[in-house]
């Protein structure tokens, strides 16, 4: 039976954070695909204890955590298991693939070249992100801590991947995958734009070296599967939801029916939405529906992964997939028209040179249908900053009354009607329209007045002189 | 708003990469302050874990301006992978395009 060698140290936050997950769930995980799972903690996790393991012909790959620096792997007290210059001997034909700072920079590279078959290795240190929740005894800890979850969750699709039977570059490139798709979960399930870029950023600092050819287990031992996903959205406007339902079929290339687990990713960037669920696989399908509250009112692209974990069923070990598919949901709000009925404006002198304009716009409001909006918003917005709002009635039509200071000489003045709607039925829209007054007839009086009486008294000046 | 304040962290990260300003310790904090507050409050408690090459170090991310201030080698580290966030996120976009993303 091919084997995992797993070191897991146990002496300080970085190595003890790890563990639950090695001793719990991922050992948990590797069994169900039918691989061997030899655990070296704390104390064991050193030299002479990873050699022996790995000695063992059916030990193929060498997983766990540790530290590093370019020519070193190191296990509990940080004392040297690997270093450069070595034969490693007992890896020859073999899979590194521990997570160590830096060992992509000259170790890996070394042990490729001394016949280890292949490894992946960081070119720089890594941070991560923790919460204060630690994983229950059990329990699946990815549920438990999902910053830290998602860091582990694209470290352990290398090592899942080869167990069901995967090469190392399909394993690889799943494991990149992966990082892609948690940075996205974090970004819009938990809005933590800083811990989806580390994810992001330690998905282009790993890197793969050797063979991409190279297999933990025959390829005959297992049976290849292709996922169809079949996605469509509706927007409902009585529940304010966008309901979209994935419906996915696995198929296997010998006709059976595979079952076991996989997680359904939706995001959204027009919504920042995120979900992520994780179903069971019964007959080779499943279906998820998600309901996703409006927020904005636009076209909304939704992304869907899916990810099939695979695994033994029975006699047969299906291999695992990742498939996505992209769909677009119409916002469905009814176009809608303005239409002005009426605009007057009576202009009332109250001094000399201050008038008053009293205006009324009546008019109705209709959809693309020609049927009346009812209770929607309208404004009326005039040239110089003048709002003033009303709302329509049962048969859409709508009053708005007020007024203004024209200046004495001013005839006409310029505005809109802009009607909001409920923002989610209907979309907004506007009609323009003119006022049209005499100007200040006082003032024009007044000043035609005065200037007549200017000009008399220069001629009367004039002519005593 | 996180979204916003985050990205000027990386516009300042990229200036001081290019050589358009010099680093200061005391305005890279300031702007990782800006941040921080911008977040959810579980957020701002949460731990981040820097592997340094005198061990590891752990701090609540609202510790995180006092230690840039401090320490002007994590600053650095800081900047630097703040500054590869073009490279970064077109390499992540670009997996994710195998999935008709």
């Amino acid at each position: 039976m091919s084997t995992f060698v797993v070191s897991a140290p146990y002496y300080e936050i970085v190595t003890y954070l790890w563990c639950p997950y090695y001793r719990i769930w991922w050992k948990r995980e590797l069994e169900s695909y039918g691989t061997g799972y030899t655990l070296l903690f704390a104390d064991e996790a050193q030299k002479s204890f990873v050699a022996e393991a790995m000695s063992k012909p059916d030990s193929k790959v060498l997983i766990g955590a540790g530290h590093g620096a370019r020519c070193i792997f190191t296990g509990q007290y940080s004392r040297n298991i690997y270093v450069c210059g070595e034969t490693f001997e007992e890896l020859k034909g073999k899979c590194f693939a521990p997570v160590s700072c830096h060992v992509g920079e000259a170790l890996l590279p070394d042990m490729i070249s001394k016949g280890v078959a292949c490894g992946i290795g960081e070119r720089d240190p890594y941070y991560f992100v923790v919460s204060d929740e630690n994983p229950k005894k059990g329990e699946d800890p990815r549920r438990e801590d999902p910053l830290m979850a998602c860091f582990i969750e694209a470290e352990a699709f290398y090592s899942r991947w080869l167990a069901a039977g995967r090469t190392a570059r399909e394993a690889y490139d799943a494991m990149q995958l992966a990082y892609a798709l948690m940075a996205e979960y974090v970004t819009y399930a938990l809005k933590d734009y800083e811990t989806a870029y580390y994810i992001r950023l330690d998905a282009r600092n790993r890197l793969f070296f050797g063979d991409g050819e190279w297999r933990m287990r025959p390829k005959e031992e297992v049976v290849d599967t292709t996922i169809g996903i079949e996605a469509e959205g509706e927007r409902d406007l009585d529940t304010k939801v966008d309901r979209v339902t994935v419906t996915v079929q696995i198929t296997a290339a010998n006709n059976t029916k595979p079952t076991g687990r996989a997680d359904v990713l939706i995001v959204t960037q027009e919504q920042d939405y995120g979900r992520l669920e994780t179903v069971e696989v019964k007959d080779g399908t499943f279906t998820v529906t998600f309901e996703i509250p409006l927020r904005v009112l636009t076209d909304t692209v939704y992304r869907v992964a899916v990810i099939y974990y695979g695994g033994k069923q029975d006699e047969y070990i299906y291999t695992p997939q990742i498939a996505g598919k992209a769909i677009v949901v119409k916002q469905k709000a009814k176009k809608t028209t303005v239409t002005i009925e009426k605009a007057e404006c009576e202009r009332k002198d109250e001094t000399v040179m201050i008038s008053r304009a009293d205006f009324t716009v009546t008019g109705t409001v209709t959809d693309e249908d020609g049927k009346p909006v009812p209770s929607g918003t309208v404004e009326a917005v005039l040239e110089g900053g003048v709002k003033v709002s009303g709302t329509t009635d049962e048969n859409g039509r709508f009053t708005v009354k007020g007024f203004f200071y024209p200046e004495p000489l001013e005839t006409k003045r310029s505005g809109s009607i802009v009607f909001r709607g409920d923002w989610i039925r209907y979309a907004g829209s506007s009609a323009d329209f003119t006022l049209k007054y005499p100007p200040n007839i006082k003032f024009i009086l007044f000043t035609a007045g005065a200037f007549a009486a200017l000009v008399l008294l220069i001629l009367l000046l004039l002519t005593f002189v | 708003m996180a979204e916003e304040k985050f990205m000027k962290l990386v516009e300042y990260a990229v200036k001081v990469k290019s050589g358009l300003f010099a680093l200061s310790t005391r305005e890279f904090a300031q702007h990782y302050s800006e941040y921080i507050a911008s977040l959810p409050e579980h957020l701002q408690k949460s731990y981040i874990v820097i592997l340094t090459a005198d061990g590891p170090i752990v701090v609540q991310r609202c510790q995180l301006p006092e230690l840039i201030s401090r320490s002007p080698e994590i600053a650095e580290k800081l900047l630097e992978d703040l500054a590869r966030y073009k490279e970064v996120t077109e390499h992540s976009k670009q997996l994710l395009s195998k999935l008709g993303w």
